[in-house]
């Protein structure tokens, strides 16, 4: 009996200390969403719960910043004492890319963000009501706008991208980003030169088309870049969708004011050579074409 | 005398109210351990929600159990036939109504406590650490908010929680009260009385939305909202204030009503 109460007492705390060490899976997740600003009073640097740390980064090629956006995540950026339950409500939200070597979005100012700690979920109410910020000429100062686009980057990289976000950028090559499922890792198709020249072959021979209702069935396959060497770097050449069918392919580039796309139809003897290049994002998007020939 | 009252009546709730917590306990600990072997499977999902909902059951019918207890409890012990002992002991009536509706709303405020712990198993581990960081943290914000007002409001919280506790429990105690002058069906009775005063209360006070929203610019009810809603902190006084002396009100009522029926009415089974 004293042996049965024994191992009873033994197995019941055993349970508890499994209980006590265990954590959830949403908890994880909102603990790997959790970030925390480095410096007090400062968003120039960004620290996750991993521990990585980011550094904002700020220059004329800012936009030109070629992020994997294939499966991003948000993360909510707070002060350090703000625990993780709250950092949704607390916290500023951003974007963390596939690849983890960018952050990316939209902030307030540092004024904003650090005036008070209760930072509110709605920004613009925060604006219009807060006896602080209620001035139509704060509203629509450029030198002090409420709000800007932040980039940070991996602090490894930092010294290397810093220096290239100030300087003419030369590109060396298409390609585009997609998610190999092989390796569960985010890669970059680099198109060789054959390649790159059969895209411009077809971007200067073929006669456009402006629809301003493309895409309608049409499914989107990739973007092609034109990328620097380290693939940090990048301005969209054009878009590249394909019919649901699979059997036409077009080169597509959007087009301000109207809001269109200008169209390049694939000619038939290069189809299957577009198919091959971008295989791989059509792979990663698992994208499946109908087939109309049994209707 | 007045203490072996308390005692005995601690003694009656003790031992039909462990019983029900030791249940919850047990809920919670299951939902707990469930929780081991979490994945992304169909089947745990499942059973983990199955797992929530049980203890979210239990802790309801905990609640609504020791209401009951405290109902039965009042009306066994002095209005039927355990009440010819009652009643020749050396305690006044206002005596025994008081020690009922103490121990009543310490017991209440016990399940409430017991639902609060046993949530803190349920979630054992990172997530009751996380959660309590969360409490934490929002309890600071509170305070730099409102400053000093923040320790008076939650002086005023818990003293009317206890008051609306204290009242609702009085209001049954009249009902049953004015129940027992029945000569047939006194608890059928008592639910009657308790359905007319609940009718009455929700007239009265559909009566006054009607009154403030006909006399709304009459009776400047209008510049007395604008005040209101631009201070918070002085309209959080007034309605803790408000429901502090509308419970205190419920209470001297229900009592006065429980005492006189006691005292110049009583009809033992």
């Amino acid at each position: 009996m004293k042996k049965l109460k024994r191992f009873t007492a033994i197995t019941i705390v055993m349970i508890m200390m499994c209980m006590l060490l265990c954590s959830c899976d949403t908890l994880d997740y909102a603990k790997e969403s959790h970030a925390n600003w480095t410096n007090d009073k400062s968003t120039d640097s960004i620290t996750l719960s991993s521990g990585d740390t980011y550094l904002k980064l700020d220059g004329k090629n800012k936009d030109k910043i070629v992020y994997n956006t294939y499966s991003f995540q948000n993360i909510y950026v707070t002060d350090k004492d703000v625990p993780v339950l709250l950092s949704e409500q607390y916290g500023s939200m951003l974007v963390i890319s596939g690849d983890k070597n960018f952050i990316y979005g939209t902030i307030m100012n540092d004024e904003i963000v650090f005036a008070d700690k209760h930072t509110p979920t709605n920004p613009i109410n925060y604006y219009f009501f807060n006896a602080n910020y209620e001035t139509e000429e704060v509203y629509e100062d450029d030198k002090n706008p409420i709000y800007s686009d932040v980039v940070y980057c991996k602090e490894e990289l930092f010294d290397d991208i810093s220096k290239q976000i100030n300087e003419d950028l030369t590109y060396t090559h298409y390609g585009y980003s997609y998610y190999d499922k092989k390796t569960n890792s985010f890669e970059f198709y680099n198109l060789s030169d054959t390649q790159a020249k059969l895209i411009d072959t077809i971007l200067k021979d073929v006669t456009p088309k402006t629809d301003l209702n493309f895409p309608t069935s049409e499914l989107y396959i990739c973007n092609l870049d034109s990328l620097t060497e380290d693939n940090f770097f990048g301005e969209t050449k054009c878009e590249v969708f394909a019919s649901d069918d699979g059997k036409e392919y077009y080169l597509a580039k959007y087009k301000e004011p109207y809001s269109s796309y200008e169209c390049y139809k694939v000619p038939k003897e290069h189809l299957e050579e577009i198919k091959n290049i971008t295989k791989a994002s059509a792979e990663s998007q698992n994208i499946q074409f109908y087939d109309y020939s049994n209707y | 005398m007045v203490k072996k009252l308390f005692k005995h009546e601690f003694d009656a709730y003790i031992r039909t109210i462990i019983p029900m917590h030791l249940v919850l306990l047990g809920v919670a600990i299951m939902g707990r351990f469930v929780q081991l072997f979490e994945n992304e499977s169909d089947a745990y999902k499942i059973v983990f929600g199955s797992s929530i909902a049980a203890y979210v059951i239990t802790a309801i019918v905990c609640l609504v159990l020791t209401t009951f207890f405290c109902i039965k409890r009042f009306y066994s012990n002095l209005f039927s036939s355990e009440g010819y002992l009652s009643f020749t002991l050396p305690v006044t009536s206002s005596q025994h109504i008081m020690v009922k509706s103490i121990v009543a709303v310490l017991a209440q405020i016990a399940s409430l406590v017991m639902i609060f712990l046993c949530t803190c198993v349920l979630t054992l581990g990172d997530v009751c650490v996380e959660l309590f960081k969360a409490g934490g943290y929002l309890t600071n914000v509170f305070f730099d908010v409102y400053g000093i007002h923040a320790t008076f409001f939650t002086i005023e919280f818990i003293v009317t929680l206890v008051l609306s506790l204290a009242a609702s429990t009085m209001i049954f105690y009249a009902c049953i009260a004015i129940g027992q002058r029945a000569k047939k069906n006194r608890v059928a009775c008592a639910i009657g009385v308790y359905f007319i005063y609940y009718f009455i209360y929700q007239v009265i006070g559909t009566m006054c939305i009607v009154l403030v929203t006909v006399f709304y610019d009459a009776w400047n009810i209008k510049a007395l909202m604008q005040y209101l809603s631009n201070n918070p902190i002085v309209s959080n006084h007034l309605y803790f204030g408000f429901m502090f002396v509308l419970s205190a009100v419920l209470y001297t009522i229900g009592f006065i009503i429980t005492k006189r029926t006691m005292d110049k009415k009583l009809n033992l089974e």
